[in-house]
């Protein structure tokens, strides 16, 4: 075989496409030819500097984006709607409706149940905003972004149940979305953590957090019976593959001790409301508790 | 408490009926590597956030007309291959790329990090002057880790095809980053 027809084959050589046939007739060329062999050594540092992309940190979250377009769709099309999910014997079991439009209608008044006084608050106009501005000021993750300092909030904006609220000092930038309703501060995106741009700021659960993730998880009498076939809760994390709910008030845990998957499955556990999700993707084990 | 039990094939079923916690799984579970994908084929962020929210989109759509079995991530790689190279296609994205600012910087810096920061936007820069279905092939195989048969079902071309393809596009590059790293262009 010739140098112009091993070409080819040279460029796939390393990544294990080549059949033994093809790769025989390779080996049995370079081992009289030079520059193939430099050829092939050229080559072989493609796969590597492609591989060198992974260590970008930047991506795209279009959660919102597209949850907001398929609502939309699914509204206005014919697209047949969701189907329950149906288990033997806890017949139909729907999940909390995480993904659906939070359906606040936010009039003018906001009522907060001010825990510590007992009292009802009122908060309308200005206030609204000051009470927004004030969760932003407090939250203990904005103020570790922006080093603790005397942060200046420089925008807020009331957008139905969301109120984005920028905030800076120094050079960092933050917009935080708020609930309204509860004050909860929501998703932070931070202009300035990285040089690629904004992105969401993905916060580590607190110690308690975690603590209660597990602890809400495994009093669970259906999680009890899935852990008691050799799987483990992981770590949790806030990584959680809901989209739609607050990133910080939700934890991941995922089962671990099961044979090697690429499929989704774990508990999602809401730390506000304790609602409990177990998601399970691929086949069903023979010992599934129905 | 709720339960979302997903065997193979009844994740596809639901996906096809518009379910959208099944939706929601899907876009968590694929957007962070299909969005770094569109951004490595097109070389621009906010090109690569709309595809990658198009893609989505496009599959919620196109979903409830596929049948039987369904390789749902290879299926999510065709759409938004298809997708960057239509948009290459139209626009005819040829950016300017300052080949020897950024291969000189990379020989002054002595920060690992901001090294590799440059040599991925060398390494962006030099696929970017590939032409998309090489690109493509290029990124589903060296960067995504897909195999030429999977790629061959994804984009519809025949294995000997892909391999074709493949070779080819490491040619490319490989002369297109020699170059480079003379100073050249």
């Amino acid at each position: 075989m010739g140098c112009r027809k091993v070409r080819w084959l040279l460029a796939l050589y390393d990544s294990g496409e080549l059949n033994s046939e093809e790769k025989e007739e390779v080996e049995a060329h370079l081992a009289s030819c030079q520059r193939c062999r430099q050829e092939l050594d050229r080559l072989s540092k493609v796969p590597a500097l492609l591989q060198s992309l992974q260590g970008d940190t930047w991506w795209a979250d279009v959660s919102s984006p597209v949850r907001e377009r398929l609502n939309a769709s699914s509204a206005t099309s014919s697209l047949p709607r969701a189907k329950p999910i149906k288990t033997e014997k806890r017949g139909i079991i729907k999940g909390r409706p995480v993904w659906q439009p939070v359906l606040i209608s936010l009039v003018a008044v906001i009522i907060i149940v001010g825990a510590s006084l007992g009292a009802i608050q009122l908060w309308e106009g200005d206030d609204l905003t000051q009470a927004a501005a004030e969760a932003v000021r407090n939250d203990p993750q904005v103020q570790a972004i922006l080093g603790g300092g005397s942060m200046e909030v420089t925008e807020v904006e009331i957008a139905g149940p969301t109120a984005y609220v920028s905030a800076s000092w120094g050079e960092s930038t933050v917009e935080a979305q708020v609930d309204v309703a509860s004050l909860n501060v929501k998703t932070i995106l931070c202009a300035t953590c990285s040089s690629l741009g904004p992105s969401i700021y993905r916060s580590e659960l607190t110690e308690d957090e975690k603590a209660k993730a597990i602890e809400i998880a495994e009093a669970d009498p259906y999680v009890r019976k899935i852990l008691s076939h050799g799987l483990t809760l992981g770590e949790p994390s806030n990584s959680s593959p809901v989209l739609g709910a607050d990133p910080r008030r939700v934890a991941w845990l995922p089962f671990e001790g099961d044979a090697a998957t690429d499929e989704v499955r774990g508990v999602i556990v809401n730390l506000d409301d304790q609602d409990i999700t177990v998601m399970w993707g691929g086949d069903l084990p023979s010992w599934w508790p129905y | 408490m709720a339960v979302l039990v997903m065997e193979r094939g009844q994740r596809i079923e639901l996906l096809r009926g518009g379910d959208s916690r099944a939706w929601e799984v899907v876009v968590n579970q694929y957007q962070i590597s299909l969005s770094q994908y569109l951004y490595n084929m097109v070389k621009d962020k906010e090109l690569a956030r709309d595809l990658t929210q198009d893609t989505f989109l496009k599959a919620y759509q196109a979903m409830p007309k596929t049948e039987g079995d369904l390789n749902l991530k290879s299926w999510l790689y065709r759409i938004a291959t298809n997708n960057a190279i239509d948009v290459l296609r139209r626009r005819k994205l040829i950016s300017w790329f300052p080949w020897v600012e950024g291969a000189t910087i990379s020989r002054e810096i002595s920060n690992s990090h901001e090294v590799s920061l440059v040599q991925r936007e060398l390494v962006r820069g030099v696929l970017n002057k590939l032409p998309g279905k090489y690109k493509a092939v290029l990124l589903l195989h060296d960067n995504q880790g897909f195999n030429c048969h999977e790629i061959g079902e994804m984009l519809n071309i025949s294995l000997g095809a892909v391999k074709k393809r493949l070779a080819r596009a490491r040619v490319m590059f490989r002369d297109a980053y020699e170059r480079v790293e003379k100073g050249g262009e």
